[in-house]
């Protein structure tokens, strides 16, 4: 067997600009295997409303738009999509339903965001499936439970959420996109006990424990690459006289797994300011960080000989 | 980082030596609307620098831009240039925050407070075992806070940024508040002993002219003459371009520092400057400046001719006196503090770009990237070494070097909405403005690469103002960033080795 070489990548957060360079990375890195560490959906729907006349508006990024004709509502809904939000066209009638009803607004949030994964996973496989790449995805502690039976349908991108997944012949992989409370309670947040069932669960799984890769979307507690601007009570961001005060943001049950087991790699995400490498023990641990909304693919190439990190590299594409 | 790019132009250095550095190289030469004048040229460097710092918020400078939008080849070779720039100056300052900062400041205060010892002491901390000694001692103390981390120098900034302004603008109330007459009259009393005449105001213009200087009057050639000396005033105002990925909010942060800092060291600058022709005389200052420079022999006073210690003479008050000697000694101390700042960063972030070893990538718990602290540390311990006991320094043409930095980082600028079309159309919209059709980015990059193209032809052609000039001053330019380019190389060969390959850091995957 050759080397394995992976790309991996994480937090795109709905932006299908960055998806789709993603899916174009395999090729464009020649590698092997496609990993995304989680946080794929988006946080927000745009409305583009029917203004009763035969146009529509919408606002994107601070700037309004007038459309007039359709190619002029799709440009916006592609760019919409491509900046990592859900395009919905609504009447004044629906607007003033949905506005009345939170209730719906979630249900519809949620109704668009299985669409638009389903809709990811059919590209995905439009285009890798005759390449040789083969394509994980962990959804992440942002992404809803629901976009799980997404991947359920796909036969070709992997969920490899809380099992053991063989990339190759030699490297077994680990995977999890839940993680230790946030402030945002977001829906894989868990307490950090929890957090610790569930890899020793996997760990135990593992047959070949110096080969393997821990895809665990929260970095390891005190890394380096969990650094985070503190927030108060009230969600801002803590200031002290020699400015913005930063806290380590990972998790403990994720750093302790590392240095028991000391894995051949461990790939992670979620703080998207504390991108980086470090080495615990004999694991190189990775955090490509995030700049989705800027268009930028963070990643990280890395390329693994039977039982060793043979290079790795850290990419803005 | 409006203080951070305060001290990166260094006010107090700038105040203490521009007026008399211009008077004696460009006579003639308006100092004041030099200033003025470069502080527009800079308004161009400066916009290219914090919008190019908007739309690449990350630290490394010029190293992350051209590596984007022209090669990564060029952003390092560069982006290596400019490090050891910085290390050379973090070393030269270590010294001659000895031999200049102390010394200038104990010979002053000794004058102007009668106290003849310290006028001796300034002879003492000159000597080179107490220039090397003290300037270690500098090196070692920023080492130490680089170390301690983020929240170490930011405390270290304002603790010597509040002295630092208050002794300058101490010094500026002092020079508003003084008449010719009272600063003649004063001077007459207190140098005295070092003229043995009961004029001493005129006694050194006839010495100046005794020595063959002439006295032309202010004129506008010999000004615009001065600009490159109008533009120096402000190198380091877009030092916060370098620490991008460190600035919350870069889109509203980064042109307020830069720009903030151009606009608040230039009003400074003009109006110490005026205050300071007219307190001192245009006379008497061509005279002091024609001494010193050109007759050395001839020069009579205890203290070089920078004009804090001019404002320390007038000055009845010991406490404003003091306050304005600590003022000067940290001005030049804090560029030793803040040396590791830019090239740490830098080097840190070609570790990231796997171009250097991982090893200088290394972060301790604060967050202080210690290795690439104390390599900074080290190169410019050889640097203090080489400007305290040899004259190699002397082939160094800073001003040059730091032109083609700023030229070659202007690039970027003009190619960035074009070879980067999708990183632009991404970025904030004050980097996104156009004027007349052509986007603002690319009208500043322009103005940048002539004024630079101005400053590196004026370089040349008058080495008195850029330092040496010359075979073997080109070479030490040439080996600078030809050395850059051979790292590159290397590592790009050793790298591939390895299955990696150092381009594809940058290149943008196809997003269709």
């Amino acid at each position: 067997m050759g080397d394995t070489k992976i790309f991996y990548a994480t937090d795109i957060h709905g932006s299908e600009r960055t998806f789709i360079k993603f899916l174009n990375a395999g090729k464009f890195y020649g590698v092997n295997v496609l990993l995304m560490g989680g946080d794929i959906t988006g946080k927000m729907i745009v409305p583009i409303r029917d203004q009763g006349d035969g146009t529509y508006k919408s606002r994107l990024l601070g700037t309004e738009y007038i459309l007039k004709t359709e190619s002029e509502i799709q440009e916006i809904e592609k760019n919409i999509r491509f900046n990592g939000y859900y395009p919905y066209r609504v009447t004044e009638t629906e607007k003033q339903e949905l506005d009345a009803n939170p209730q719906r607004v979630d249900e519809l949030f949620s109704k668009l965001m299985i669409a638009a994964t389903e809709r990811w996973l059919h590209v995905a496989e439009e285009r890798l499936r005759d390449t040789g790449i083969k394509c994980y995805i962990t959804p992440g502690n942002d992404d809803r439970l629901e976009i799980d039976q997404a991947f359920e349908k796909s036969d070709f991108v992997v969920n490899p959420e809380g099992r053991v997944v063989q990339i190759d012949d030699y490297h077994e992989m680990i995977s999890t996109g839940y993680v230790n409370m946030t402030p945002w309670k977001a829906p894989r947040d868990i307490p950090e006990e929890e957090l610790q069932k569930k890899i020793d669960a996997l760990t135990t799984q593992v047959k070949n424990m110096g080969n393997c890769i821990f895809n665990f979307h929260c970095p390891p507690f005190d890394s380096g690459l969990d650094a985070a601007p503190k927030l108060d009570a009230n969600m801002k961001q803590v200031i002290s006289p020699s400015g913005v005060v930063m806290a380590p943001a990972g998790s403990t049950s994720v750093r302790k797994a590392i240095e028991v087991h000391q894995p051949l790699l461990s790939l992670h995400g979620h703080i998207h300011e504390s991108s980086g490498f470090k080495r615990i023990g004999r694991t190189l641990c990775l955090n490509p960080g995030s700049e989705y909304s800027e268009g930028v693919l963070r990643g990280a190439i890395v390329t693994l000989s039977k039982d060793k990190v043979k290079s790795y590299l850290l990419t803005r594409g | 980082m409006l203080v951070l790019n305060a001290f990166g132009t260094n006010i107090g250095i700038v105040l203490a030596l521009t007026v008399l550095t211009g008077a004696s190289l460009f006579p003639g030469s308006n100092m004041a609307l030099a200033v003025i004048l470069g502080m527009i040229l800079c308004v161009f460097n400066g916009l290219t620098y914090g919008l190019m710092s908007v739309a690449m918020p990350r630290s490394g400078g010029e190293f992350v831009w051209l590596s984007y939008t022209v090669h990564p080849l060029v952003g390092f070779a560069t982006n290596w240039g400019l490090v050891i720039v910085f290390c050379f100056a973090y070393g030269m300052y270590a010294g001659m925050t000895a031999n200049f900062g102390f010394a200038a400041t104990f010979a002053s205060l000794g004058v102007t407070m009668n106290l003849p010892w310290l006028v001796g002491w300034a002879t003492t901390v000159a000597t080179p075992n107490w220039v090397f000694g003290l300037g270690t001692l500098f090196i070692l103390i920023s080492i130490v806070i680089f170390i301690l981390g983020p929240k170490a120098i930011r405390t270290f900034l304002w603790v010597v940024f509040v002295p630092s302004m208050l002794g300058t603008i101490a010094s500026l109330a002092v020079f508003l508040g003084t008449s010719h007459e009272a600063f003649v009259s004063t001077f007459n009393t207190v140098i005295q002993p070092y003229t043995n005449s009961t004029n001493s105001y005129q006694f050194i213009i006839n010495a100046a002219k005794g020595a063959g200087a002439s006295f032309p009057t202010m004129a506008l050639v010999p000004t615009l003459m001065a600009l490159p000396l109008g533009y120096w005033a402000f190198v380091g105002f877009a030092n916060s371009a370098y620490v991008g990925g460190e600035v919350k909010t870069p889109g509203r942060t980064q042109p307020l520092a830069i720009m903030g800092t151009l606009l608040l060291s230039g009003a400074v600058y003009a109006v110490m400057f005026w205050k300071f022709y007219d307190v001192v005389g245009w006379d008497f200052t061509t005279a002091v400046a024609y001494l010193y420079y050109s007759a050395p022999s001839q020069y009579p006073l205890p203290s070089p001719p920078v004009l804090n210690f001019f404002v320390g003479l007038v000055t009845a008050n010991p406490y404003v006196s003091l306050l304005i000697g600590i003022s000067f000694i940290l001005w030049t101390f804090m560029l030793v503090g803040l040396g590791p700042l830019i090239p740490s960063r830098c080097m840190f972030t070609w570790s990231f770009a796997r171009i250097t070893p991982e090893a200088l990538a290394k972060v301790d718990k604060r967050g202080s990237p210690w290795v690439t602290v104390v390599v900074s540390g080290l190169i410019a311990e050889l640097f203090l070494y080489l400007f305290t006991y040899t004259n190699m320094l002397d082939l160094v043409n800073y001003t040059i070097i730091w032109a083609i930095i700023f030229f070659i980082g202007g690039i970027s600028a003009i190619l960035l909405p074009y070879t980067k079309k999708s990183l632009f159309d991404a970025s904030p919209g004050i980097v996104k403005k156009k004027i007349a059709g052509f986007p603002l980015l690319v009208i500043v990059g322009i103005m940048n690469e002539v004024l630079f193209g101005f400053i590196i032809y004026f370089s040349i052609i008058n080495p008195a103002f850029s330092g040496p000039t010359g075979a073997s001053a080109y070479g030490m330019i040439a080996t600078i960033f030809l050395s850059g380019i051979v790292v590159y190389i290397i590592s790009h060969y050793v790298r591939k080795r390895q299955g990696i390959d150092l381009a594809l850091v940058w290149k943008e995957v196809p997003p269709e």
